[in-house]
């Protein structure tokens, strides 16, 4: 792939790239390919490598307590894995491959290199990642504000309902009363 | 202790050469916070970022009065970027716990720092990028909990909800 090519491709991620720094990320990549149904990172497990999805389609899911979460889908031009690339750790969904998949790896030992060699091309990656990252922030941030306004909710229409449940049973109080 | 110093001493800043340490502590303010004190409010317009150097702060989202915490940041965490990078609102409200220090660092002098030397700008957008990682980490896990979470209170009204929502609380 030559550099116009990533570039056009991946246009977020290499939005801040100087022409010299994207051959310098291009070297730093290694394509894999994957087959349908093969998993690139299990949920929990050490989460370490970006990857840059040429062809083909993942799902993003979570598996928890014999359930699963679909988070989403990811085809070419995306790019998943930012957290294990900047901070390893516990992945925090599992990706699997849809159909047969391709995709650019940048590994985090690879990703460290390139920051000793090469810092221009580091920062302008780091650059679009953070704000990609504050993106995904956003998002998380909106959706437990949604959580947390429907738990409120919630929480009113159950102290309303527990209000006429009482009222009911004054008011059966009553009839008893009247009646007897 | 002056600021530079401080900085010196935080495990973040250990690889920065004396140049470095020096334009970083020129860009940075040293703040001390009270307790309960509210550094960044949740809608405000953001117009810097705060790396925590001694203490504690919350983050959290706040809603008809009530508290919903996010997390806790320790010395060494940067709170305030988000709102900084996208140049939106404030994402969530950091409050101080107990008496904090802080070093602010203004809008101007966080743009400036992206023009320093390449070697301090790729050692702060790797603290930038860590740190929205490890929070990306924090709400993953939350939002991961809230859907694992009853979505209902079709068992009864009343005690079913009384938990303090499904959000990682520290208390």
């Amino acid at each position: 792939m030559s550099p116009d090519d990533l570039k056009k491709r991946f246009p977020v991620l290499t939005k801040h790239f100087k022409k010299a720094d994207l051959e310098t990320l291009l070297g730093a990549l290694q394509a894999n390919s994957w087959a349908r149904g093969q998993e690139l990172t299990r949920y929990g497990e050490d989460g370490r490598t970006l990857h840059l999805v040429t062809q083909g389609a993942l799902s993003i899911h979570v598996d928890q307590e014999g359930e699963e979460l679909l988070l989403g889908q990811a085809g070419p031009g995306c790019v998943v894995g930012e957290l294990g690339l900047v901070e390893p750790g516990p992945s925090s969904a599992s990706l699997t491959a849809l159909e047969d998949l391709q995709t650019l790896d940048l590994t985090h030992e690879r990703f460290e290199q390139l920051c000793r060699e090469s810092p221009s091309a580091a920062s302008a990656l780091l650059r679009a990642i953070s704000l990609e990252l504050v993106h995904r922030l956003r998002n998380s941030s909106r959706e437990i504000l949604r959580r947390i306004d429907d738990h409120h909710w919630m929480r009113v229409r159950a102290q309303e309902d527990r209000k006429g449940w009482l009222a009911r049973i004054a008011s059966l109080v009553r009839g008893a009363a009247g009646g007897a | 202790m002056d600021l530079r110093e401080r900085l010196s001493a935080t495990p973040h800043f250990q690889e920065l050469e004396p140049a470095e340490l020096d334009a970083l502590a020129a860009a940075m303010e040293l703040i001390e916070a009270e307790d309960g004190q509210v550094l960044v409010r949740e809608g405000d317009r953001g117009d810097g970022c705060y790396l925590i150097v001694d203490g504690k702060v919350r983050v959290s989202h706040e809603r008809d009065g009530e508290s919903n915490t996010l997390q806790d940041l320790e010395p060494g965490a940067l709170f305030g970027l988000v709102a900084l990078l996208d140049d939106g609102a404030r994402s969530a409200t950091c409050t101080a716990v107990g008496p904090t220090k802080l070093a602010f660092m203004q809008e101007a002098a966080f743009t400036m720092l992206h023009e320093g030397s390449p070697a301090l700008v790729l050692h702060f957008q790797k603290m930038v990028a860590r740190q929205l990682a490890h929070d990306a980490r924090a709400l993953n896990a939350s939002l991961v909990r809230a859907m694992h979470a009853p979505k209902d209170s079709s068992d009864g009204p009343g005690e079913s909800l009384s938990g303090e929502l499904y959000l990682s609380s520290n208390d």
